[in-house]
C-alpha cells in the first residue's frame, strides 16, 4: 500500500519535486562560480564564508518552500475530491495519513540528498583556503530536518485543523515571530513574557531552533 | 467550547510547556554552560587543599550547579546558603550579592547604568524568582561563583541579550564587556595596565567568561583573517599562532610574518591611503584591486611595515586571555599584572604553563569544534525530531470525516 | 439470511438542519436494492454514512456485519463503491489508477479489471482528469467491480450519462450480480431504471424512509382506479396517504356500512373528476377485487383499473406521505 501511495504521490508532485531537486542540487554548486568571482586573493577567506552563508540561507528557503509546496500539492488532490476516495478505501484513516506523510518525508529526503550531492560536487570544485572547509553533509542534514519539521507543521495546519483554527494558528505564529524580532527590554512588562515565549520558539530546544541556527555551507 | 478555542487553548498550553522546558534547558545549558566548569573552578580553588577538602568542594559545587538548574531549587539553595540575600538590578543585569556588598554594588551599578543608559537606575530587589537566567561565574581572582563576599553577575532576559543560539548578540559585544567590567572594576577597584589594555584593542579587562558566541566569533575571525599566519595557525602551526596573535609584539616584517602574496589584494582593499603616500600608491592600489599581483607586491613594499594593519583578531585574543587566567587559577590575574616582558611571556606566567601549552589549549578551545556552527547539535536534532513527531501526532488526531 | 446493510434510527445533522431523521433501512443479502428519493432527500448522505465517511449523530449502521464507523475498514475491503461524482485522482492515468486501487484490495482481480477495461473501451494511458463523463463513470464502475465485492454501493451511477453508456453500466452491474450473487445497493432518482433491475425498493424523502418493500409488491399492488358514484364515507382511518408497509387495509368487510377504511385495499389518494367520478390511487390491490368491487362498496362502480409505473407510484406515495402529515412541504414535522 505504501509503495502504491508513494508512486501515486510522485506522479502528482513530480513537477514540483523536480524543480526543487534541481534547485537543491544547483544551489551549493552555485557557490563555485560565485566564489570564483572573488578568488582567494580578493576578499580572501571571509568572502568564502559569506558565500557559504548566502548559499546556506538559499538552501534553507528552498527546503522550507519545498516542504510547504509538497503539503499543499499532496493534499489538494484529496481536497478536490473532498477526500471521498481516500475515505472509501479499506485502510484506517490514521494509517493512510501516516503513509501520506511518510511519503512526503521520503520525497523531502530526496531533496536533502540532492543538496548533499550538490554540496559534494561544489566541495570538490571549490578552492578554499586551508583554514576553511565545505560541509555538504551538515548542510544536507540540517536541510532534511528543517524540511521535515516544516512539512509536519504544514500538515498540521493544512489538515489537522479546521479552517478557523488554521487562521488562528497562522496568526499566532506571525505574532510570535514579530515578538522574536522586538527586543524584550523595549516592551512593557506583560508583553515581555510574550517576547520571552517567542524566543523560546527559536531556542535549541524549541520548535524552530533548527531553522534559526546558522545555515552555511562553508565554515572553519 | 468551540473548536477554535480548544485549539487555541491547546496551543497556549503547549507554548507554556515549551517556555518552561526551553527555559530550563537553556538555563541549564547556558547558566552552567559546560558541566565541567564547576569542576574546573573547584580544582583551581582547592589547588593546595587536601584531597578530602577538594572532594568536599567538588561535591558542594556540583550541588550548586544542580540547584541552579531549577528555579525552585535555586530559591531554596540561596535561602539556605545565606550567601546571596540581595539582588541588584542594573539595566539588563542582575547581581546577586551579600548584604555586606549590596550598597557598593548598587552605587557602582547606578553610576554605570547612568553612564550607558541614562534612564535606568540600579535598584535593589530581593527576589530571584521568575527569571530565566544563566549564571556568569567571574574569573577566579575577582570572585568565585559561590562563597561569602562573592558576587555572581548575570544578565536578565538572556534571549534578548544573546539572541537565538549561535546568533549575534542584540547588544554590541563591547557594550556587554564594558558594563560588566565597569561594575566589577568599580567594586573591586582593579584596573588593567596599559600594555594589556592595548593588546586587547583598548578594552578594559575582561572579567567574565566569554559567552559561546565570542568563542564562535574567535573561530571565524582566526579562520577568515585574510592572513597566511592565521590560516597556518588553524591547521596547527603554533608558531604561526604566536605570530598572528602578536605575542612577541608587532613583527619587524609584518608583510611576511602575517601575510603571504595571496593576501596582498585583500590587504590592499583595507588600506587607507593618505596624501603623504603620494600619487603612485593610489594607482598601485587600483591596479592591485583589478588583479595585478605585481602591483600588490609593489604597493605593500612601498608602504612599509608600519602601515600594514594587524589581522583583526579581537575575539581570539580575548579568549586567549581568558584561557590563560582559567589555566592559572588562583593568583593568575595577580601574576599577570606583576609579570613583565612581551604579552606571550606575561600570559604564560599568568597561566603557569609554557606558551606552547597555552596556545595548544587555546587552539583546542577555539578551533577544535570545526563545523560545529553548521552541524546541528544533538540537542537541536533531538528537539527537531521530537517536535516533528509531536506535530505529526497532533495532525493525526483528526477523525474519519469528509472535509 | 443476514442482511448486507442494516440501519436503525440513523440521524445525521448538518448544522441545525437534520439531513437524516431516524432512518431505518434493511438491505437483504443477495438483493438488488433500489434507493429512491427526490433530489436532496438524503440519499448521498445515507450512503456516506454507510461508508463511514460521516459519523452518525444517533442510530446504528451495520455493514456486512461490521459496525460503522468503528469497524468499517474490514467491511470496506468487501465493498465496491461508486460515488455520485468522480472521486479519483485526475493526475493518474487509467492504468495507474487501477494499480493504485488494487494495492488496497486483496480481492482485486487483475484479469477481470483488464477485461472490463477492454469492454468499456478505456485507454490505459488516458489521464483520469481528461476522461469524459461516461468514461469516468465506467472507470469508477470498473474499479468497484474488479475488487469482486460482496456488496456494490452505487450512488447515482448513471446520472448524466448518455443512453449507450447507461446501458453498458447497467449491463455490467446485472452481469456481475448474476454471476456472483452479490448484493447491490443502488441509489438513484431515475425511477424507471430502478424498476428494471431492482428487487427491493426503499423510498426516501426528506431524511425519512417513506416506504420499503419488495419491488413485485410495489409494482403489483399500486393501482389507479376510476370510481363512479362512490358515496362511502371516509370513516375512521382514512387518510390521503397511508404509508406502505403499515399493513393492509383493515378487514375484508364489505357491504352496507362499509367505509373506505374497511376496504381490503388501502386508499392512498382520492381526487374528484368530472361529475361523480373519482380517481383513487390504491395499494394492496388484487385482481379479484375488481369483480367484487360493487359488493365491497355498494352504490359505486369501478370503471377502470390502471397500472402505475414505478415513477407514478413513487410520486403518489410521496404525495400521500406528505399530505398525511409525516412530512410537510417545507420539511418540518406536521403538528
Amino acid at each position: 500500500m505504501f509503495v502504491a501511495m508513494l508512486r501515486a504521490q510522485w506522479v502528482w508532485t513530480r513537477a514540483i519535486m523536480l524543480f526543487f531537486l534541481a534547485a537543491g542540487f544547483a544551489l551549493p554548486v552555485l557557490s563555485v562560480p560565485m566564489s570564483a568571482r572573488f578568488g582567494i586573493g580578493w576578499i580572501s577567506a571571509n568572502g568564502y564564508v559569506e558565500v557559504g552563508g548566502m548559499i546556506g540561507l538559499l538552501v534553507a528557503i528552498t527546503v522550507c518552500l519545498a516542504a510547504v509546496a509538497l503539503v499543499v500539492q499532496n493534499w489538494s488532490v484529496d481536497d478536490r475530491g473532498r477526500h471521498v476516495y481516500a475515505l472509501s478505501l479499506p485502510i484506517a484513516r490514521r494509517r493512510y495519513l501516516l503513509y501520506r506523510l511518510g511519503g512526503g518525508f521520503l520525497l523531502l529526503g530526496m531533496l536533502a540528498v540532492a543538496v548533499w550531492l550538490g554540496g559534494a560536487v561544489a566541495a570538490g570544485l571549490l578552492e578554499l583556503p586551508e583554514s576553511l572547509h565545505a560541509y555538504p553533509a551538515s548542510l544536507a542534514l540540517r536541510a532534511l530536518m528543517a524540511a521535515w519539521l516544516v512539512h509536519a507543521i504544514g500538515f498540521l495546519v493544512r489538515f489537522g485543523a479546521g479552517q478557523r483554527a488554521r487562521g488562528v494558528v497562522f496568526g499566532a505564529l506571525i505574532l510570535l515571530f514579530l515578538f522574536v524580532l522586538l527586543p524584550a527590554e523595549t516592551l512593557p512588562a506583560p508583553l515581555t513574557w510574550l517576547s520571552l515565549a517567542s524566543r523560546a520558539l527559536v531556542l535549541p530546544g524549541g520548535p524552530f531552533g533548527i531553522l534559526v541556527s546558522p545555515w552555511s555551507f562553508i565554515d572553519v | 467550547m468551540s473548536r477554535t478555542m480548544r485549539i487555541s487553548a491547546l496551543a497556549l498550553r503547549t507554548l507554556v510547556l515549551v517556555v518552561a522546558v526551553a527555559g530550563r534547558s537553556h538555563a541549564a545549558a547556558r547558566g552552567v554552560q559546560r558541566p565541567d566548569t564547576a569542576r574546573r573552578h573547584a580544582v583551581m580553588a582547592t589547588r593546595d587543599d587536601s584531597p578530602a577538602a577538594r572532594a568536599r568542594r567538588l561535591q558542594q559545587l556540583d550541588h550548586r550547579r544542580r540547584a541552579l538548574d531549577s528555579t525552585g531549587k535555586r530559591e531554596r539553595t540561596v535561602a539556605t546558603s545565606h550567601w546571596f540575600t540581595d539582588t541588584v538590578q542594573a539595566g539588563l543585569f542582575r547581581i546577586a550579592t551579600t548584604r555586606r556588598l549590596r550598597e557598593g554594588v548598587r552605587r557602582a551599578a547606578t553610576a554605570l547604568s547612568r553612564e550607558l543608559r541614562p534612564s535606568l537606575d540600579a535598584t535593589i530587589v530581593d527576589s530571584l524568582r521568575r527569571h530565566l537566567i544563566h549564571v556568569r561565574p567571574l574569573l577566579p581572582e575577582e570572585g568565585r561563583s559561590f562563597g561569602p563576599d562573592r558576587l555572581v553577575v548575570w544578565d536578565e532576559v538572556p534571549y534578548g541579550l544573546y539572541g537565538p543560539a549561535g546568533g549575534e548578540a542584540f547588544l554590541p559585544r563591547d557594550d556587554l564587556r564594558l558594563q560588566l567590567t565597569a561594575i566589577v572594576g568599580a567594586i573591586t577597584n582593579r584596573t588593567m595596565d596599559d600594555a594589556m589594555r592595548t593588546w586587547l584593542f583598548n578594552v578594559s579587562v575582561v572579567t567574565v567568561a566569554p559567552p559561546a558566541t565570542v568563542e564562535t566569533r574567535a573561530r571565524m575571525d582566526i579562520a577568515t583573517a585574510g592572513s597566511f599566519a592565521a590560516r597556518r595557525c588553524v591547521v596547527g602551526d603554533l608558531a604561526a599562532c604566536a605570530r598572528v596573535l602578536s605575542l612577541r609584539g608587532r613583527p619587524a616584517d609584518p608583510a611576511h610574518a602575517w601575510y603571504a602574496p595571496e593576501d596582498y589584494r585583500d590587504l590592499a582593499s583595507r588600506l587607507r591611503l593618505a596624501p603623504p603616500d603620494g600619487d603612485e600608491a593610489p594607482r598601485l592600489q587600483r591596479r592591485c584591486l583589478t588583479g595585478d599581483a605585481a602591483a600588490c607586491s609593489t604597493l605593500i613594499k612601498r608602504l612599509g611595515p608600519d602601515r600594514l594593519p594587524a589581522p583583526t583578531l579581537e575575539a581570539p585574543r580575548l579568549v586567549l586571555l581568558h584561557e590563560a587566567l582559567r589555566l592559572g587559577g588562583d593568583g593568575a590575574i595577580t601574576r599577570l599584572r606583576a609579570s613583565t616582558g612581551d604579552i606571550g611571556t606575561r600570559l604564560s606566567a599568568a597561566a603557569g604553563v609554557e606558551e606552547d601549552s597555552l596556545l595548544s589549549s587555546w587552539r583546542r578551545r577555539v578551533i577544535s569544534q570545526r563545523g560545529a556552527r553548521i552541524r546541528p547539535t544533538g540537542e537541536v536534532a533531538l528537539a527537531t525530531i521530537g517536535w516533528t513527531l509531536l506535530l505529526t501526532g497532533l495532525g493525526l488526531r483528526r477523525t474519519r470525516r469528509c472535509d | 439470511m443476514t442482511d448486507a446493510i442494516r440501519i436503525r434510527s440513523l440521524t445525521y445533522r448538518t448544522g441545525r438542519e437534520f439531513a437524516l431523521r431516524g432512518l431505518d433501512l434493511t438491505v437483504p443479502s443477495g438483493s438488488v436494492y433500489g434507493f429512491l428519493g427526490p433530489n436532496g432527500s438524503g440519499k448521498t448522505t445515507t450512503i456516506k454514512s454507510l461508508m463511514g465517511m460521516l459519523p452518525p449523530d444517533d442510530g446504528t449502521i451495520d455493514l456486512l456485519g461490521h459496525r460503522v464507523p468503528d469497524d468499517v475498514v474490514p467491511a470496506l475491503a468487501r465493498v465496491g463503491y461508486v460515488p455520485e461524482r468522480l472521486h479519483l485522482y485526475p493526475a493518474l492515468s487509467v492504468d495507474e489508477t487501477m494499480r493504485y486501487h488494487a494495492a488496497f484490495y486483496p480481492r482485486w482481480d487483475a484479469r477481470e479489471g483488464d477485461r472490463l477495461k477492454r469492454a468499456f473501451a478505456l485507454r490505459g494511458d488516458a489521464l483520469v482528469g481528461r476522461l469524459s463523463k461516461g468514461e469516468a463513470g465506467k472507470l469508477m464502475l470498473l474499479l468497484a467491480l474488479a475488487v469482486r465485492p460482496e456488496l456494490l454501493v452505487l450512488d447515482e451511477p448513471t446520472d448524466g450519462l448518455d443512453p449507450v453508456v447507461r446501458r453498458d453500466v447497467l449491463s455490467a452491474i446485472v452481469d456481475y450480480v448474476a454471476a456472483s450473487k452479490a448484493t447491490v445497493f443502488i441509489s438513484s432518482h431515475l425511477v424507471h431504471e430502478q424498476e428494471r433491475i431492482c428487487d427491493w425498493v426503499g423510498l426516501l424523502d426528506d431524511g425519512r424512509m417513506v416506504a420499503e418493500l419488495p419491488m413485485s409488491e410495489f409494482r403489483a399492488g399500486v393501482k389507479r382506479l376510476r370510481v363512479r358514484g362512490a358515496s362511502a364515507p371516509a370513516g375512521a382511518g382514512e387518510s390521503a396517504g397511508a404509508g406502505l408497509g403499515a399493513g393492509a387495509g383493515a378487514g375484508a368487510g364489505a357491504g352496507a356500512g362499509a367505509t373506505i377504511a374497511t376496504l381490503p385495499f388501502r386508499v392512498l389518494a382520492r381526487r374528484t373528476l368530472i361529475g361523480s367520478d373519482e380517481e383513487w390511487v390504491v395499494r394492496d390491490w388484487r385482481p379479484d377485487m375488481r369483480g367484487a368491487f360493487a359488493a365491497l362498496l355498494p352504490g359505486s362502480t369501478l370503471r377502470e383499473v390502471e397500472d402505475l409505473d414505478l415513477e407514478d407510484s413513487f410520486v403518489e406515495l410521496l404525495s400521500a406521505a406528505r399530505a398525511r402529515g409525516q412530512i410537510t412541504t417545507d420539511g418540518r414535522e406536521a403538528a
